[in-house]
C-alpha cells in the first residue's frame, strides 16, 4: 500500500524553508483523491489502494465537486428587480401561477437528484426524503432507485428507503425485496419495516375493498366474515 | 457532524448628508426608505423578509440585515457580498422617497464598526453547533470550547480584520493604525452581554438556535465587518473548520494566553504581526505562531476524515494568508481589509514625506484625509467606495470581488441559499409577490400561506412538502 501524503509543514516559513504552494495543492489533491467516494464505510487505507489502483473508476475532478452549486436558475426569483408586486388575481388565474411554482418547486428537487455528483450526501438526503413525500410512484421510483445502492454511505441509502416506500407501487416494492439480503444490517432492517408497511396497507386495502356480509348471516364470534 | 448552517447580522452605519435648507430625517426614516425599496424590489409589504430569506429591519440607530440560512463559508460570504451591492443598488430609490417626504441629500452607508462618537456596531456571527457530544455533556463541552476557540479568536484579527485610525474607542489614545475596529470594545473573555461586557467568546444566544434537536448557537460578536468576501470567508470557514475538530473531540495541545483581551488588544495594534503575545506556561508567540499551530491541527484532522472541497480550500487560503503575512503582504492587497487600507494610507503618508512614526502626526492637516479614506473604504456604494474603487483597478471595471464574478452576486441578491429552510421562504416570498397570494413570513422557523402555518424547525430542510401542496393545490388565495 503507498505510504500517506507528506503533510507539508505550516511552519516551514517560520524555520527559513520558503512556504511550498505546489507541496501543499499536492497534499490537498492527495487528501481529495482518498476521500472521494460515495461511502464512508470503507477505511481510508482502503480507500487510497482502490483511488491508486483503480484508474479507471469514475472520479470527479476536485474542482467539479462543489457543494452548494444552485439548480438551474431560480425563474421565480428572476426578473424581480424594477418589478412591484403583482397584482392581485383572482381565482383560477392565481391558482394557475401558484401550481406553476410548485411545479418548478418539484422540479428543482429532480434537478437536485440527476445531478447527484455535485451535492453532499446531506443535501441528496432532504432531496430524497422531500420527493417521497410529493413525488408519484411512476414517475419518481426509477429516479429514486439508485440510490440504494451500496456505493452510497448509509444515510443517502436510508432516505432512499424511506422515499421509495412513501411512494409504494410494484416497483417500489421489487427495489425494496432486492435489499433484503444486503450486507448492512441497519439497511435490512429498515428495508423490512418498509415493506412492512408497503404489505400491510396492501393488506388493509384488500380487507376494506371485501364485499360487507349479508345482513342474515349469523355473527361469527371472532368478526371476522369468512 | 458535518451539516452546519452559518449566518451573519451585519450592522450598517447610516447617515443622511443633508443639502442646504433640507431637514435632518432620523434613523428610523432612513432605514423606513431602504426598507420600503427593498420591499418593492424583493420583498412583501408587512415583513422584513425579502426573497433571499434575509430580514433586513432597524435595529437602534442602525440599518441591520439579518442573513438567511446558509451551509457554508463560502456561501454566507457570497450572501454578504449581495447585500451590500443589492442596498447601494437601491439608494438611489430610497432617495427618491426621501425626497418625497422632504428631505434633501445623500444617504450614506457604511459597512464598518465604530463611529466618529466612538459608537460601536457589530457584525456578529452565527454557527449553528453541536449541543453535547457523545462524551460531554452541555456545560462541559461549552467549557472546552471556550478553552479551545479564545486563542484562535483572539488572534484571528490578524486574516481578516478591517482596519482602522485611532487608537482606544474614540481613538484617545493615539492618532495610529490598527487592525480592528471592535477590538477596544472587547473588554471581557467570556459573557453574555453584548453591550458593556463584549466578550470574546460569547454567550448569549447559547440557547436559541432556531431548531430542534441536539444543536446550540455559536454567536460571536468580537468580529468586524469586512468589505471584502475573502476576509468573511477566512473568518466564518477558519471557525467551521475548528468547530468540526471540537465536535468529533479531535483537538490538540493549544497556547493559553495569559490575558486575552490585552493579547487580542495587542495583536491589534501590531500590523507587523511580531509582537509577542504571554502564554501561561511563560513562553511568548505571536499571532502568527498560535494560528500555524490552529492550522496544524486542521491538517491533521483533514487526514483522518473527510474534507469537502470548501474546507480544503479554506486550509490552503488560511496557509497562504499566513505566509503572506510572515513574508509578503503586499500579496493580500484586495483581500485581506487592513492589509489593502494600510496600503494606502501608508503611500499618502509617503507622499507627503510623513510615517506613521512622524511626531504629531495627528496635528498635521493630513490627518482629515487619513480619516476621509479610512471612512470611505468601507462606503457600500461601488461608485464611492474606495474599496471598490481598489479592487476595479486590480481587477477591471466589472470586479465585485475577488472569490465571485458579478453574476453570481446577482443571483444571490434575489434568490435564496439553495439547500437551507431560507430557500422554503424565499420561494413562499416569490411566489406571492407574484399571485399577491396571501402569506405571512414573520419569524425564520415558521411561514404561514393562506393561513395555514407551516414549521420550518429543520433549518437544513430546502423543500416543504406541505408549501408544495398548498401551492400546488391553489390554496394561496389573496386576503
Amino acid at each position: 500500500m503507498t505510504d500517506r501524503p507528506t503533510r507539508p509543514d505550516p511552519e516551514a516559513a517560520r524555520s527559513g524553508s520558503p512556504f511550498n504552494r505546489d507541496l501543499l495543492l499536492e497534499w490537498l489533491d492527495a487528501i481529495a483523491r482518498r476521500q472521494v467516494t460515495l461511502t464512508e464505510q470503507i477505511a481510508p487505507e482502503e480507500l487510497l489502494r482502490q483511488a491508486l489502483d483503480a484508474p479507471s473508476r469514475p472520479t470527479p475532478p476536485v474542482s467539479e465537486r462543489a457543494e452548494n452549486v444552485p439548480p438551474r436558475p431560480f425563474g421565480i426569483f428572476s426578473g424581480l428587480f424594477g418589478a412591484r408586486s403583482a397584482p392581485r388575481t383572482s381565482g383560477d388565474a392565481q391558482g394557475v401561477q401558484d401550481r406553476d411554482v410548485a411545479a418548478e418547486m418539484l422540479s428543482n428537487l429532480v434537478y437536485t437528484l440527476q445531478s447527484y455528483q455535485q451535492r453532499s450526501p446531506a443535501i441528496l438526503r432532504h432531496a430524497l426524503i422531500g420527493l417521497g413525500k410529493v413525488g408519484n410512484a411512476a414517475e419518481h421510483v426509477s429516479l429514486i432507485a439508485p440510490f440504494l445502492d451500496g456505493r452510497w454511505e448509509q444515510s443517502v441509502r436510508l432516505a432512499a428507503i424511506d422515499a421509495v416506500s412513501n411512494l409504494g407501487g410494484e416497483e417500489a416494492i421489487d427495489k425494496l425485496i432486492a435489499l433484503l439480503g444486503d450486507s448492512d444490517i441497519v439497511v435490512r432492517w429498515e428495508v423490512q419495516a418498509a415493506l412492512d408497511r408497503l404489505l400491510v396497507g396492501t393488506e388493509s386495502a384488500v380487507a376494506e375493498s371485501a364485499p360487507d356480509a349479508p345482513d342474515d348471516e349469523p355473527d361469527s364470534s371472532d368478526g371476522i366474515p369468512f | 457532524m458535518r451539516e452546519r448552517i452559518f449566518s451573519l447580522e451585519v450592522e450598517y452605519g447610516i447617515s443622511f448628508l443633508s443639502e442646504r435648507g433640507s431637514g435632518e430625517p432620523t434613523k428610523e426614516t432612513l432605514v423606513g426608505v431602504l426598507r420600503r425599496a427593498l420591499t418593492d424590489a424583493v420583498g412583501l409589504s408587512e415583513s422584513s423578509f425579502i426573497t433571499t430569506g434575509a430580514k433586513f429591519y432597524h435595529d437602534v440607530g442602525h440599518a441591520e440585515w439579518a442573513h438567511p440560512e446558509c451551509r457554508s463559508a463560502r456561501e454566507i460570504a457570497l450572501y454578504d457580498k449581495a447585500a451590500d451591492t443589492l442596498i447601494a443598488f437601491l439608494l438611489p430609490r430610497a432617495q427618491e422617497f426621501l425626497q418625497a417626504e422632504g428631505f434633501r441629500g445623500r444617504i450614506l452607508i457604511i459597512k464598518n464598526n465604530v463611529d466618529v462618537h466612538g459608537n460601536t456596531y457589530g457584525c456578529h456571527e452565527n454557527y449553528m453547533a453541536e449541543r453535547e457530544t457523545a462524551w460531554l455533556d452541555h456545560e462541559d463541552y461549552l467549557r472546552l470550547s471556550i478553552r479551545y476557540l479564545v486563542p484562535f479568536l483572539a488572534t484571528r484579527l490578524i486574516l481578516c480584520a478591517p482596519g482602522r485610525i485611532g487608537l482606544g474607542r474614540r481613538g484617545e489614545q493615539g492618532f495610529a493604525f490598527q487592525l480592528g475596529q471592535r477590538a477596544d470594545f472587547i473588554n471581557a473573555v467570556v459573557s453574555r452581554d453584548t453591550r458593556d461586557m463584549r466578550g470574546i467568546f460569547n454567550l448569549g444566544r447559547e440557547n436559541e438556535p432556531f431548531s430542534e434537536g441536539n444543536y446550540r448557537r455559536l454567536h460571536l460578536i468580537l468580529g468586524d465587518a469586512c468589505m471584502s468576501g475573502y476576509g468573511t470567508f477566512l473568518k466564518l470557514g477558519t471557525v467551521g473548520l475548528l468547530l468540526r475538530l471540537l465536535e468529533d473531540l479531535e483537538i490538540g495541545e493549544i497556547p493559553h494566553l495569559k490575558e486575552p483581551v490585552r493579547a487580542m488588544q495587542t495583536v491589534s495594534r501590531d500590523p507587523s504581526c511580531t509582537a509577542l503575545l504571554p502564554l501561561y506556561d511563560g513562553r511568548q508567540m505571536t499571532a502568527i505562531d498560535i494560528q500555524r499551530i490552529y492550522l496544524e491541527q486542521v491538517m491533521r484532522y483533514a487526514e483522518r476524515h473527510p474534507t469537502s472541497p470548501e474546507e480544503r480550500e479554506l486550509i490552503l487560503l488560511w496557509a497562504e494568508t499566513l505566509d503572506a503575512l510572515q513574508n509578503a503582504p503586499s500579496r493580500l492587497f484586495g483581500k485581506v481589509d487592513w492589509i489593502t487600507k494600510k496600503s494606502v494610507l501608508d503611500r499618502l503618508l509617503a507622499q507627503n514625506g510623513l510615517s506613521w512614526e512622524t511626531p504629531d502626526l495627528e496635528r498635521h492637516p493630513i490627518r482629515y484625509k487619513l480619516q476621509e479614506l479610512d471612512i470611505q473604504y468601507h462606503n457600500i456604494d461601488p461608485a464611492q467606495s474606495l474599496f471598490y474603487k481598489l479592487l476595479r483597478s486590480q481587477r477591471g471595471a466589472e470586479a465585485l470581488d475577488t472569490l465571485w464574478d458579478a453574476e453570481s452576486v446577482r443571483v444571490a441578491q434575489s434568490a435564496p441559499p439553495p439547500y437551507t429552510r431560507a430557500r422554503v421562504r424565499g420561494e413562499v416570498i416569490a411566489s406571492a409577490r407574484r399571485t399577491g397570494g396571501r402569506v405571512e413570513v414573520k419569524g425564520w422557523s415558521e411561514v404561514r400561506l393562506g393561513g395555514q402555518r407551516v414549521e420550518l424547525y429543520d433549518p437544513f430542510t430546502f423543500f416543504s412538502a406541505e408549501t408544495y401542496t398548498i401551492l400546488k393545490e391553489g390554496r394561496l388565495t389573496s386576503a
